[in-house]
């Protein structure tokens, strides 16, 4: 019963991914080479849609985090970011502030609220959780929407690029660089914490979490601190795509932005930062490659003017399509497809 | 049929590098960002392909002034990221002289910040008019709908006090930040004007029942109500107000829906306030543009598109003060000093100037449905009020 | 006066749809995230029959109601089954899922564009005169009216009848309702019916009210905190609840800040799950708590 509450405990073996994420090294160093490389042959189009990506991908993993490894169901991602961006728009706007204390105050703010909405979850649980965390959202949305009318921000606040030292981001290589450095600054980051003393502790009151208060886990405790450091990184994701797009209005933060992010967990895989990353890159060209095929395939008898239906439908689609075919993600097939090549090859290697 | 014009705007989301599209010495490059689909394409669908329509008619007639224009669509589905990403991509990649937007106001922010930055002017030709294109004018944009909340208010005020000066007036807006700015500006202008005011009432954007929102203006004691925000948020107010036997007049904004949902309403103290003509009038100008919708045989009601044809009639009279230089710098030039005949779709001319984007007379028309001859009918004719 | 009769319509609308987040979570925990969309569907469903089958508005609403019972039997039996003994959580996000698709598959057939379907009908919503100075229209009336059948019937089908004895058995102790022989397929399918029904009663009115397009979805969504501060296993909760949610609603719009009848719901939401994580009337679950 426990399990059936608690819930995603059985979608992915938590420990055996998060350990097998560090693994083969030299794909990974591979794999960093090529993504470096990206820029030197993409269109500006392709950049635009890869730092999206990258944007989406620190959420992702936050969320991954708190959701996947932690066990707590957070409906307030959407949120946290606008939280993040907001923070760093009002900021600039009102005291012109560098990119050095908006970042880090957006941080703050994320990681405060998170605090105040993850109080609940000492409390709740499951879907009761989810439900109160969706008053995050709504919180964050009528401030953020109180201030543009009174800052007569009818429009939404702009921001300009953001300079490091001396140094105008504003191109979409320039950023690409940026972005991909962050996303890998913060896989490195969270892959470190779950091999931590804190990470062992979320793994443990997920897995069940009245055996891990008996095993001496402060159970109150590390909950809290995971929606403080997960809402703290969203908030953060949140301020970058603020930059990125130098704009924040309300309108840019939707209910349904939280829930591609939890699309983004499940398709990618649950309990796996790699499974994130893949969950992000998948969410964020589903809407374009179903533009694509429209082009591509006119015999389907759609137009334009079904784009953003269509998309949303597919999108739709293959969520159940994973959650009821393939509950262990992207990760899950990534990771059977490895061991049926590597036994293949291991079979040849005897014969 | 949009496909095909679209091919040229869509590049390979997973192959390598698709290379911009570059313009011929004697093409224009115009980027169009409209909310073709999703929610709000209802409103901006029609606009939009109006105002392509109204270019595929020129570039066929051989372009203005030796110059074609290449239309380069992108849809933002009424969504600010999205219209972030289309700004990029005209900017970037297809290295547009022009911006036109056919969108909801959430994707103003996205599409200003990035094309101001790079010096690419934006028309704004489907939508509400941005306080940026008002006096005084930021430079680069530029507005040719026939809606702005603020001036809409004044008209709307200035109507009503016409036909009756001593009304308590009530207003119904929406959360977000343009409408409720239009109706508060109303709100201010009929207590200058000493007419009671019965409140301004803010419906959130999800909002489920708006009787509740209708009593507290009936209960107000409100005689006229004044409404200005997405049609179908309007209409809502009024049929709440409406349920609860409230025989008042409520005046709203002209916007796409107006004239077919009016039809079919078919209620006189349902009044529209705007600065487009209806169709229905069949004076020479909505003849022509009746007459070009049937010819192209295109699936759309020329009452929704007016906004986009007089986008084109826009396009089409700056690029025929354009010389040689086609840039977007000689495109803002000739868009900062130039005076469009909007053709009797309109009840005059926009003037644009280096401080006023937005023009320098406004004229107003109010529509009804009328009993008597079971049709609709120009309440009031054009009036023109000076923009300051 | 008026605004206690728009409490009564709103309290109206919020149980007619909570219900059907209870019938479904009281069987089998699940909580139906797509019954927004799927009440929406219901509306849609009338707008199709009557433009392509029948103009007679009452065999329109009829036909609607046997579809509406065609898409819930059907949302269990080739959805929702799939998801039985997996864990509840991935059975919610797939009625997530669900929702979405249902939004997208509605806007691709019927449009964007917001429907009048009244005209459509050729039904009058006529404002009707109950005193002085109070009116509702014709639909907000058949809503509450509605309302009242539904819960009645419920009440009494649950507590009377042997399929209702089975469903609640099932929600209390699936196990021993198995081993006792109960079906829980048909339960379940049951139950999901009888949502998705009342769910499109509450779509078709609610069109018939006002108008209808996709966006109308999020009525589902503000009839959650109904159904949770209530407890989400308890229909007279829902109905409790509901009227709590409205009020809270109608008073905000009218004294203090419009704006905040979005916000304040979810609040005293958790405000009231922090006190009594099952919610007003709803089973404790000690499994449930830390």
């Amino acid at each position: 019963m426990s399990n059936t509450e608690t819930g995603i405990g059985k979608i992915a073996p938590v420990r055996a991914v998060a350990k097998g994420d560090g693994g083969n090294r030299t794909a990974w160093m591979g794999l960093i080479v090529l993504l470096a490389l990206v820029p030197l042959v993409a269109s500006p189009f392709h950049l635009d849609i890869a730092s999206q990506i990258f944007i989406a991908a620190i959420g992702a993993l936050a969320l991954m985090v708190l959701t996947g490894i932690a066990g707590q169901i957070s409906l307030g991602h959407g949120g946290l970011m606008a939280a993040g961006a907001f923070t760093t728009g009002i900021l600039y706007k009102e005291t012109g502030a560098g990119i050095w204390i908006t970042l880090p105050a957006s941080v703050v703010a994320g990681a405060v609220i998170g605090l105040i909405f993850g109080l609940p979850s000492l409390r709740l649980r499951g879907v009761y959780l989810a439900m109160s965390t969706l008053a995050l959202h709504f919180v964050v949305i009528y401030l953020g929407g109180e201030y543009e009318f009174a800052s007569g921000a009818s429009t939404g606040i702009f921001l300009d690029p953001p300079v490091i030292f001396g140094y105008e981001l504003y191109d979409g290589q320039a950023w690409y660089y940026a972005l991909f450095l962050l996303v890998a600054g913060t896989y490195w980051g969270c892959s470190n914490l779950l091999n931590s003393k804190t990470g062992r502790a979320w793994e443990a009151l997920h897995a069940n979490e009245t055996a891990a208060e008996a095993l001496g886990v402060q159970v109150a405790r590390y909950k809290l601190l995971a929606f403080v450091i997960t809402s703290g990184i969203a908030s953060f994701s949140g301020a970058l795509f603020a930059y990125y797009q130098s704009f924040v209005s309300v309108e840019a933060f939707t209910l349904f932005m939280s829930i591609q992010y939890i699309a983004m967990i499940i398709i990618g895989g649950m309990g796996s930062l790699t499974g994130a990353l893949l969950g992000a890159i998948f969410v964020t060209l589903v809407p374009y490659c179903i533009e694509w095929l429209m082009e591509t395939v006119p015999y389907l008898g759609l137009d334009i003017s079904t784009a953003s239906s269509a998309s949303h439908a597919a999108f739709g689609l293959l969520m159940i399509l994973f959650l009821v075919f393939e509950p262990s993600g992207l990760i899950g097939i990534w990771k059977r497809t490895v061991a049926r090549f590597s036994s293949q090859s291991k079979k040849e290697g005897v014969q | 049929m949009k496909i095909r014009h679209l091919a040229k705007a869509f590049t390979l989301a997973a192959t390598v590098a698709a290379g911009p599209v570059l313009a011929a010495d004697d093409e224009v490059v115009i980027g169009l960002s409209a909310a073709l689909s999703g929610g709000a394409a209802g409103t901006y669908a029609a606009p939009a392909e109006g105002l392509k329509l109204y270019i595929d008619r020129l570039n066929e007639a051989g372009g203005i002034n030796g110059k074609t224009v290449s239309l380069v669509i992108y849809d933002d589905q009424g969504d600010a990221s999205r219209a972030a990403s289309n700004g990029k991509r005209f900017l970037t990649q297809d290295d547009v002289q022009l911006i036109i937007s056919v969108s909801t106001s959430a994707t103003f922010a996205p599409l200003i910040s990035q094309a101001t930055r790079q010096g690419v002017p934006i028309l704004f030709a489907g939508s509400v008019c941005p306080a940026e294109t008002m006096p005084p004018a930021e430079p680069l944009l530029y507005c040719s709908t026939g809606f702005s909340s603020v001036h809409d208010s004044i008209a709307m005020v200035d109507y009503l006090r016409e036909l009756d000066g001593d009304a308590t007036v009530g207003f119904a807006a929406m959360g977000i930040p343009i409408s409720r700015a239009g109706m508060e500006e109303a709100e201010r202008i009929v207590l200058g004007a000493d007419m009671k005011s019965a409140g301004v009432e803010i419906a959130p954007p999800g909002t489920a029942d708006y009787t509740p929102f209708a009593t507290k203006l009936i209960q107000n004691g409100a005689e006229a109500v004044l409404a200005w925000s997405p049609w179908s948020v309007q209409i809502r107010f009024f049929d709440a107000l409406r349920k609860q036997g409230w025989e008042g007049n409520a005046f709203v904004g002209h916007l796409a829906e107006a004239e077919l949902e009016m039809m079919e309403i078919k209620d006189p103290g349902l009044y529209t306030v705007g600065s487009n003509a209806m169709i229905f009038e069949d004076s020479k100008a909505t003849q022509d543009l009746v007459a070009a919708v049937t010819e192209s045989g295109v699936d759309l009601h020329p009452e929704a598109i007016v906004d986009g044809w007089l986008g084109g009639i826009v396009i089409e009279e700056v690029l025929g003060k354009l010389g040689d230089d086609t840039s977007a710098e000689a495109i803002n030039a000739v868009m900062s000093d130039i005076e469009i005949d909007t053709r009797g779709l309109r009840g005059g001319s926009i003037k644009w100037t280096e401080n006023n984007h937005f023009r320098e007379t406004i004229y107003y028309r109010v529509y009804r449905w009328s009993d008597e001859t079971g049709a609709m009918e120009i309440a009031r004719d054009w009036k023109a009020y000076e923009v300051e | 006066m008026q605004i206690v009769a728009n409490i009564v319509v709103l309290t109206s609308l919020y149980a007619l749809v909570a219900s059907g987040y209870v019938l479904v979570y009281k069987v089998s925990r699940v909580l139906n995230l797509a019954h927004g969309e799927l009440m929406i569907l219901g509306a849609y469903l009338l707008v199709a029959t009557s433009a392509g089958i029948t103009s007679d508005p009452l065999i329109a609403i009829a036909l609607t109601a046997v579809f509406s019972i065609i898409v819930g039997l059907s949302v269990y039996l080739l959805l929702m089954r799939e998801m039985t003994g997996q864990p509840v959580l991935a059975a919610v996000l797939t009625t997530v899922a669900l929702g979405i698709l249902l939004r997208g598959a509605m806007v691709l057939i019927w449009g964007p564009q917001q429907l009048n379907v009244a005209s459509m009908l050729s039904f009058e919503n006529a404002s009707v005169v109950l005193t002085d100075s109070i009116r509702v229209s014709t639909a907000s009336l058949w809503l509450v009216i509605c309302t009242v059948v539904v819960y009645l019937g419920l009440l009494a089908f649950l507590h009377m009848s042997r399929w209702g004895m089975r469903m609640r058995a099932s929600g209390q102790n699936p196990l021993l309702a198995a081993q006792r022989g109960i079906n829980l397929h048909t339960v379940y399918a049951l139950a999901w019916t009888l949502s998705t029904f009342s769910g499109s009663i509450a779509g078709v009115l609610v069109a018939l009210d006002s108008r209808l397009d996709v966006n109308m979805a999020v009525i589902g969504l503000k009839a959650f905190p109904a159904a949770l501060v209530g407890g989400l296993d308890s229909l007279h909760g829902a109905l409790i609840g509901a009227g709590v949610i409205a009020v809270l609603e109608v008073l905000l719009i009218h004294y203090v800040n419009p704006l905040l009848s979005d916000v304040v719901p979810f609040l005293v939401l958790i405000a009231i799950l922090i006190v009594r994580p099952w919610g007003l009337f709803g089973t404790k679950e000690e499994l449930n708590r830390v």
